[in-house]
């Protein structure tokens, strides 16, 4: 059975000075995978120039444009409609726990899934903070230490807004022990590689029909690859495994592969910019 | 010794000294000038010293009125222009020697244009275990973002800078390749210019071969990469601007090539296509010759504080709707300690015993190597693996025991940076020595430059 989202996701930019050139990049477009796609969408720009769109290096959408001339404020508003697959669940299909650990730790493994099993910088974890990491025993089921983990790291920080910011780490963040879903994310996954294990970060939009927290803007969570299974969600600032509620956008090694917007400006003086998000379900039909 | 040299009269090679136990490209053991340097030598021999020194003061208003400059980058001095040194006693390469030369350049370079592709498509050759894959994926240089992408021809490496010497028995060994933005070629145009108007005789006594074509010959490797579809491409050279150490080379080549010289804010990016800003308005760009490092192309992509590239280039690339020359990227192989591994590399995928030798290198980063170079510091010379131009070599028997201690740190540290080498004996060459007014034995090394485009 199918589940409708209607999606809407605004970004509005104010400068001091007019702006002469500028270069957007949006990573906002739902992409589609196995449970997910993406019926049709719509994008508005306050200066009128047409966007056009590539794929980045792992093959997720890029909405780009350059709005020239002398503009004083940017607005993007992109909607979207997705349709969502309840996924049957497959959890019994992975080997046991040594066989698990087999094909994550083999030679071909790590060349092809190197990228998540490195630290990358926002994900990296220094010596001194190391016994805070929630070690993984190699008799143990991978489902069972993601989950584990996922409510270890749940239950070690605070959600608390403002408090970090992107390019906080996972390093600040088991100083500090609070943040938001980026924090908890870069952490889960900095613990997780630590121990071996291949993890992605994932940004996207979750459903504010919901009862979880971060509904108001973009979410992240993470992806571990667990054998027999493929990559699997967790979401450790709900505690909780992915559902039909996720709508994925982009994974990446860390918050800098799938960040919502990046930019040049060609421009001087004070901006702000303010990222509206709406994420309603439909009847299911 | 020194009457073994032929002197007529009052030479200016009366007191060149001999060193035994060094590789002199001119003469031979016992002082007797090679066959193929006589002629030159009985040019030089005829003239006096004020002659010389005259030609010499020629050759460097020459290069000083071309404005052929160089700068060295250091802690004191922000890029200080200095005139070329030139040296008027040419160097001669056989042509037999050449042609060793050039197959074993192009094999080379063949071999690692396909290692490129391999390690950012399949990458057999880390699962076949020919070359550590950490060694690859902990490179700064190699990008996620050319992961699954393949350039147009699948060229990567249209430029590549060979460095060579020649050791003490008499063989020729690969020092290290330069796969990123390799400069110099300019120099050599220039050299042989100034030797033309300051030695016009010795081009009549030789049969040489002309180097003046390679501007033409690398547009139109340029023009043979460009993106499908494009039959006239507009091909620029991408510049860091004036106060790059290599400026006086890229406004060269780009002049000698007809082409735009640009720095990137004369370039931007719409609707995936790139754009120069000309006095008649935007010009779609289809080939871009840069000389701006990976990090610095797409502020977008890599260092977000760079001015020096053009913002949302990368898309573009992936687009196939603009080349850029060498593909980014390809500074994974350009590295010390994969240097070691080349020639497995081309047997790997040539199925060739490789032509040119490489110089016998010690990985820090294996054990049994690491113990060994901590032990015999005095007689290596340690290079960290992704630095150009010379900078932070170690020199094992130019150092005090104090320095070997504190580079051991250095190296146990962080030995995947270093690797280390046998001290090499370069070989030497007559050189004019300014100060002294004599012709003195110097080291020398070879830079070769190959091009690679599409077919």
């Amino acid at each position: 059975m199918s589940t409708f989202f209607d999606i809407v996701y605004q970004s509005i930019s104010e400068y001091e000075y007019p702006v002469k050139e500028a270069f957007f990049e949006f990573m906002i477009s739902p992409c589609i995978c196995e449970s997910q796609s993406l019926i049709e969408f719509q994008i508005k720009t306050s200066t009128g120039q047409d966007v056009f769109t590539t794929k980045n290096s792992l093959g997720f959408n890029q909405i780009r444009i350059r709005p020239a001339g002398y503009f004083k404020n940017f607005k993007l508003e992109y909607s979207a409609k997705v349709r969502k697959e309840e996924v049957t669940n497959i959890d019994n299909l992975r080997p046991s726990a040594h066989e698990q650990w087999a094909e994550i730790n083999s030679t071909n493994f790590y060349i092809d899934n190197f990228l998540y099993l490195h630290a990358s910088p926002l994900t990296v974890i220094p010596k001194e903070s190391q016994n805070e990491i929630l070690i993984y025993q190699r008799s143990s089921d991978l489902l069972e230490y993601s989950l584990e983990l996922n409510s270890h790291i749940h239950s070690i920080l605070s959600y608390e807004k403002e408090v970090t910011n992107v390019s906080t780490t996972a390093a600040d963040v088991i100083l500090s022990k609070k943040g938001v879903c980026q924090d908890y994310t870069h952490l889960f996954l900095g613990m997780a590689r630590s121990n071996g294990l291949a993890c992605r970060y994932v940004s996207g939009y979750l459903d504010q029909g919901s009862t979880y927290a971060g509904t108001a803007g973009m979410h992240a969570w993470a992806e571990v690859y667990i054998p027999g299974m493929g990559w699997t969600g967790f979401d450790p600032t709900n505690n909780c495994r992915v559902n039909i509620q996720y709508i994925k956008v982009a994974h990446g090694r860390d918050y800098n592969d799938c960040s919502p917007i990046k930019g040049v400006l060609l421009s001087i003086g004070e901006n702000k910019t303010y990222h509206l998000v709406q994420v309603n379900q439909q009847q299911q039909q | 010794m020194k009457d073994s040299i032929q002197l007529n009269g009052n030479s200016i090679f009366s007191s060149y000294n001999l060193e035994k136990n060094l590789y002199d490209e001119v003469f031979d053991q016992t002082g007797k000038v090679k066959k193929y340097y006589q002629k030159v030598l009985s040019l030089f021999n005829k003239l006096t010293l004020q002659d010389l020194k005259k030609l010499n003061e020629f050759a460097r208003a020459s290069f000083f009125n071309q404005g052929v400059t160089f700068a060295v980058y250091s802690d004191n001095m922000k890029g200080v222009e200095r005139i070329f040194p030139f040296d008027l006693f040419p160097r001669i390469i056989t042509l037999k020697e050449w042609e060793n030369l050039e197959k074993g350049i192009i094999q080379r370079n063949r071999a690692i244009n396909m290692f490129l592709y391999d390690i950012y498509h399949d990458r057999k050759v880390l699962k076949d275990k020919i070359v550590p894959s950490e060694l690859i994926f902990s490179s700064n240089y190699y990008l996620k973002e050319m992961i699954g992408f393949t350039p147009p021809g699948k060229v990567y490496t249209h430029i590549s800078g060979t460095d060579l010497i020649k050791h003490k028995d008499g063989e020729y060994y690969v020092l290290e390749d330069n796969l990123r933005c390799p400069s110099g070629v300019s120099y050599v145009l220039s050299n042989r210019e100034a030797m033309k108007r300051t030695l016009s005789k010795v081009f009549s006594s030789y049969n040489i071969k002309p180097v003046h074509d390679y501007p033409e010959q690398l547009l139109s490797m340029i023009q043979s990469v460009a993106p499908e579809g494009v039959d006239n491409p507009t091909c620029v050279v991408l510049t860091p601007g004036m106060y790059n150490s290599a400026y006086y080379e890229h406004s060269f080549l780009a002049q000698s090539m007809g082409i735009q010289l640009v720095e990137g804010r004369d370039l931007y990016v719409d609707k995936n296509f790139v754009y120069m800003k000309t006095l008649h308005g935007a010009k779609r760009v289809d080939v871009i010759y840069r000389r701006v490092d990976d990090d610095f192309i797409d502020p977008l992509c890599f260092r977000a504080d760079s001015v020096l590239g053009v913002p949302g280039l990368m898309g573009c690339y992936r687009e196939g709707n603009v080349t850029i020359i060498n593909a980014p990227g390809t500074g994974a192989v350009d590295d010390k300690a994969v240097y070691t591994y080349i020639p497995d590399i081309i047997k790997y995928y040539l199925s060739e015993e490789p032509i040119l030798k490489n110089v016998q290198t010690y990985r820090c980063e294996l054990e049994d190597d690491l113990k060994y170079v901590i032990e015999n510091m005095e007689n290596l010379v340690v290079k960290p693996v992704d630095e150009s131009g010379g900078y932070g070599i170690f020199m094992g028997h130019k150092s005090t025991a104090e320095q070997r201690k504190e580079f051991q740190e250095r190296i146990k540290n962080n030995p995947r940076k270093y690797i280390a080498q046998p001290i090499m004996s370069l070989s030497v060459h007559s050189t004019f020595i300014e100060e002294s007014e004599f012709f003195e034995p110097r080291h020398i090394d070879l830079r070769s430059f190959c091009l690679m485009g599409k077919k």
